[in-house]
């Protein structure tokens, strides 16, 4: 049973997997040992399926956990908040020298810079997820997720339509 | 092909990098998982057990009085941070499937307990056990002289440590209470 979720979920979420352990480390060795950290607790927490929510929001949450263990133990350095992030002037726009390789280079270092759980509110942003949906990972109040989705969209506005990559490659 | 205005596509449709894995290797880690943490209980373990071993020795043979009062409190020391080590190590913890807010909190306590437990139940006795067998020999100016090297080493180690720690605890104190108050 616990098996057969598992490589369920691991098919149908593999991508998405890939992406959360892209958003907790840059190094791409260390990203391979997160990503199997991650699918490990997935099929571990498996045993534990009770169906009160979807397997998407299980693994969501699952994954980004499992990351944000991985945060709290490397601690590398000081991490900042979507509202600090807000606060900034804009000098970590991105540049226009790079393909879209580097925009996504850009904004995963941008995600990085976050805490775990302002890391975990903008990956679902990005991947698509609704405030409810968002709400119901993260255990933040509805509220809090539409405000920090506004703060969100507000960093990402300045960082992609301001002058971002396509204009300024036209 | 991805518009490298829209964040969301960008992200969504970023190329792959990794292979898919197979649940054979999934089995295989949790395996290698399981015997690690397994042999760390035990270093852990045995360290302890060792440093009571010492204390309880010293409490019998010291060679004064004081030496081995000290002995006999680090002991118990050691031996009650060990029965709560384990009793702790017996507790539920948060599952991996909790929210994030609960997660990040649990996890954050976690850390919090580890640095303190590690002063309490390790560092300390550790400390205090030096403290012992110097403390006597202090008179003696020859026989010390030789030893302050090492503890000066010690002491420098110990403050340094004490030092990161209450950073790391400061840090993790201001997150619990943004935790408790959210900016809404």
């Amino acid at each position: 049973m616990q098996d057969d979720l598992y490589q369920r979920a691991a098919e149908e979420h593999r991508l998405a997997l890939e992406r959360v352990s892209r958003a907790y480390e840059a190094d791409p060795d260390k990203r391979r040992d997160l990503l199997q950290e991650i699918h490990l607790q997935v099929w571990r927490s498996f045993a534990n399926f009770d169906s009160r929510c979807s397997v998407r929001t299980w693994v969501y949450r699952v994954a980004h956990n499992a990351a944000a263990s991985y945060v709290i133990r490397e601690k590398r350095s000081a991490l900042v908040s979507i509202e600090d992030l807000e606060a900034r002037p804009g000098e970590d726009r991105l540049e226009s020298e790079g393909s879209r390789q580097h925009a996504l280079e850009r904004l995963a270092e941008l995600i990085r810079q976050l805490k775990p759980l302002d890391r975990q509110v903008i990956v679902a942003y990005l991947e698509g997820l609704d405030a409810a949906a968002i709400s119901e990972m993260t255990g933040l109040s509805p509220a809090n997720v539409a405000m920090k989705v506004h703060r969100i969209k507000n960093v990402l506005a300045r960082q992609f339509h301001q002058g971002g990559i396509d204009a300024e490659q036209q | 092909m991805p518009n490298s205005n829209d964040p969301q596509e960008l992200w969504q449709l970023q190329p792959s990098e990794a292979r898919a894995i197979a649940l054979y290797e999934i089995h295989r880690k949790a395996k290698e998982e399981e015997r690690k943490s397994r042999r760390q209980a035990i270093g852990n373990l045995t360290i302890s057990v060792m440093l009571t071993g010492f204390s309880v020795w010293q409490a019998v043979m010291g060679r004064n009085l004081l030496q081995r009062i000290a002995f006999a409190v680090i002991g118990t020391w050691t031996l009650v941070a060990v029965i709560f080590a384990i009793r702790k190590c017996r507790s539920v913890g948060v599952a991996v499937a909790s929210t994030g807010v609960d997660y990040y909190r649990a996890m954050l306590g976690r850390r919090r307990d580890q640095i303190q437990g590690a002063w309490l139940g390790l560092f300390g006795p550790i400390l205090c056990a030096c403290a012992a067998f110097v403390v006597p020999v202090i008179p003696n100016l020859s026989q010390a002289k030789n030893a302050i090297p090492f503890f000066l080493l010690l002491v420098a180690w110990a403050v340094m440590y004490a030092l990161k720690a209450a950073t790391e605890l400061r840090y993790i104190r201001r997150e619990l209470a943004q935790l408790e108050h959210p900016i809404a």
